[in-house]
């Protein structure tokens, strides 16, 4: 029943991801309501409302955990600063209970509308492998919601955060009115046999090419030329999670999703041949370091705003050093020219430094890009 | 469960309708209809002060009288007894269907399939309700039923049933014969439509208080 506790230990993880992970082991046997807020709330840092929402659940649900789910609930409430004697409440089956089967159907194009609602998330969001779709038509949980239920898988890397992800995809999917339950799986975590289901039935929406090399594609996958519209379930209301509400009581959009632009960006010509992530500057350091110190470090495309900023105005260009200046617009890449006399030899030392941290990076990116190679666990795509 | 202790829990979450989100609140209800006295001892008291949400003085006396005996925490129990006036809400009501809604109603098409005629139910009506101008936000369907007996159970079932059919916060008030209604109650009431009728004949109590 609990695939979360028969991989690897969870002592490594932080409380977020504990929570994140038992709530991945859960998808399937509580509402999907339930599962998208309790995530949002690990994302806004509410863990001991996530934890206290999903043990609610399960208790007035009735739902079976195991011995081990039970402790790792209770271990959640206790660092969460939430009552632990709350997980006694649960229920605890210790034998093999009839496992939960649930039935998935990739036909009727789970993945309408996906690609173009999730572009500007997936230029963003560090790290994400692939996204995939596919239709739920059984209920989960105690009090489960509309079907068929849209699922869409996520697969991400060392970089990227799954609670943080998957809040920012179910946001995004929900601001374009799409209905869905988002999960993301990040590496070093079993899958469920609910994500094996799920996932051997859904189609993808877009795939980025680190960890299978077969599947690599630079683009999102193009849907197929005339889609018919998606079945959607009897809109109620809209609400949070909710269709929006549109005129003429249409659910979908009336015209076919036209290609999208390749999100993945290009690699620079050194690296093009074996591109793996869609980032623009990966880490020079070893892989083992943070997101928290990656921040601190500048993209190229930000260092190229810094030197033109430099060029024009100074001042700017120390603002722009020290993060404060909207880092989003990214200008041309000027050509490095010292002979400018409008440089001072402070301008122009500054701008020897970066680019010879320029250099390092592309280096380091080779480097790191030989490294990937087949090493990255697999997700959802199998 | 005891039915003093049911009693003063569901007429609490009652009276928190429109005050605390109805992702909570509908949540908090279906524990309820669950008999899960526990958890909801040990959750609600929390969101209330989380969500800055103040109980007078009556909302509080239900607070203890259902939460204490299953092991809410005295001190943050004792934290939502506000002392200013409660807040009105900001909702308005409209009795007429937003224009997203079909033309035929299967919601309360079902609704009239499930209750009309049932034991301990009276008047089912349906209001839609409004954040801010009527029309430029969206329009959220609440059902106002009277019912005698097993409310909380009664409560929990329609809310699943509207959960299936699309709405995933349902906004279902079952309100026992003698309450005083809230602001939010009597103005939603004012402008709801009938749906159906259940065995018990309650007059037209509902629309004229």
């Amino acid at each position: 029943m609990v695939e979360v506790h028969d991989g690897p230990p969870m002592d490594g993880f932080s409380v977020p991801l504990r929570l994140h992970n038992l709530l991945l082991a859960l998808a399937g046997r509580i509402d999907d309501s339930a599962l998208t807020e309790a995530r949002e709330l690990i994302a806004r840092a509410h863990i001991d409302e996530a934890v206290e929402l999903t043990t609610g659940t399960l208790i007035a649900g009735k739902i079976p955990v195991s011995s081990s789910e039970q402790r790792e609930l209770a271990l959640v409430l206790e660092m969460s600063r939430s009552d632990a004697t709350l997980a006694n409440d649960l229920l605890v089956v210790e034998e093999d209970e009839p496992v939960l089967t649930h039935r998935f159907t990739g036909e009727n194009q789970p993945e309408f509308g996906l690609a173009e609602a999730l572009d500007r998330t997936l230029q963003v969001l560090p790290d994400v492998r692939s996204v995939h779709a596919v239709w739920r038509n059984t209920p989960a949980g105690s009090v489960p919601g509309a079907l068929p239920q849209r699922v869409v898988l996520v697969e991400i890397g060392p970089e990227g955060n799954p609670p943080a992800v998957a809040f920012r995809v179910d946001t995004a999917l929900r601001r374009a009115g799409i209905r869905s339950v988002v999960e993301v799986a990040g590496p070093g975590v079993a899958r469920s046999a609910y994500h094996q289901a799920a996932s051997s039935a859904a189609s993808p929406v877009w795939v980025t090419g680190s960890t299978h090399s077969s599947d690599f594609r630079s683009e999102p996958v193009t849907p197929p030329p005339a889609p018919a519209p998606a079945p959607e379930p009897v809109k109620e209301q809209p609400s949070r999670h909710g269709l929006r509400p549109v005129s003429g009581g249409s659910h979908e959009p009336a015209e076919p999703i036209a290609p999208v632009v390749p999100i993945v960006q290009q690699a620079p010509a050194t690296t093009s041949s074996s591109s793996s992530s869609s980032e623009p500057a990966p880490p020079r350091k070893s892989r083992a370091e943070t997101r928290a110190e990656r921040t601190a470090d500048l993209t190229p495309a930000e260092v190229a705003q810094l030197r033109q900023a430099l060029k024009e105005d100074p001042e700017k260009g120390r603002e722009i050093a020290t993060g404060k200046p909207s880092m989003h617009e990214v200008v041309e890449l000027p050509a490095l020219d010292l002979d400018d006399p409008s440089l001072s030899e402070r301008d122009r030392a500054l701008l020897r430094e970066l680019h010879a941290e320029l250099a390092e990076r592309e280096r380091a990116e080779a480097a790191k890009i030989r490294l990937n190679g087949a090493s990255r666990s697999s997700g959802w795509s199998s | 469960m005891d039915p003093d202790i049911e009693r003063s829990s569901h007429e609490l979450l009652l009276r928190l309708a429109g005050r605390l989100p109805d992702q909570l609140l509908w949540r908090f209800r279906d524990w309820l209809g669950e008999g899960a006295m526990g958890t909801l001892a040990r959750t609600l008291p929390r969101s209330l002060l989380k969500h800055r949400i103040d109980l007078d003085q009556t909302e509080y006396r239900l607070l203890v009288a259902g939460l204490i005996p299953h092991g809410a925490d005295w001190h943050q129990v004792s934290s939502t007894l506000g002392v200013d006036d409660v807040t009105e809400t900001r909702y308005t009501f409209t009795q007429s269907a937003p224009e997203w809604v079909n033309s035929v109603d299967s919601v309360s098409v079902l609704i009239h399939a499930t209750l009309r005629g049932r034991p301990d139910v009276g008047e089912v009506r349906q209001s839609w309700r409004h954040l801010g101008v009527v029309g430029e936000g969206g329009a959220k369907r609440v059902l106002l039923v009277t019912a005698l007996n097993g409310l909380p159970r009664l409560t929990g079932e329609l809310q699943r049933v509207l959960r299936v059919l699309g709405d995933e916060e349902p906004g279902v008030e079952v309100l026992p014969p003698s309450i005083d209604l809230t602001g939010y109650h009597r103005t939603a009431l004012a402008n709801s439509e009938l749906v159906c009728v259940g065995a018990v004949d309650t007059g037209s109590r509902l629309v004229a208080a």
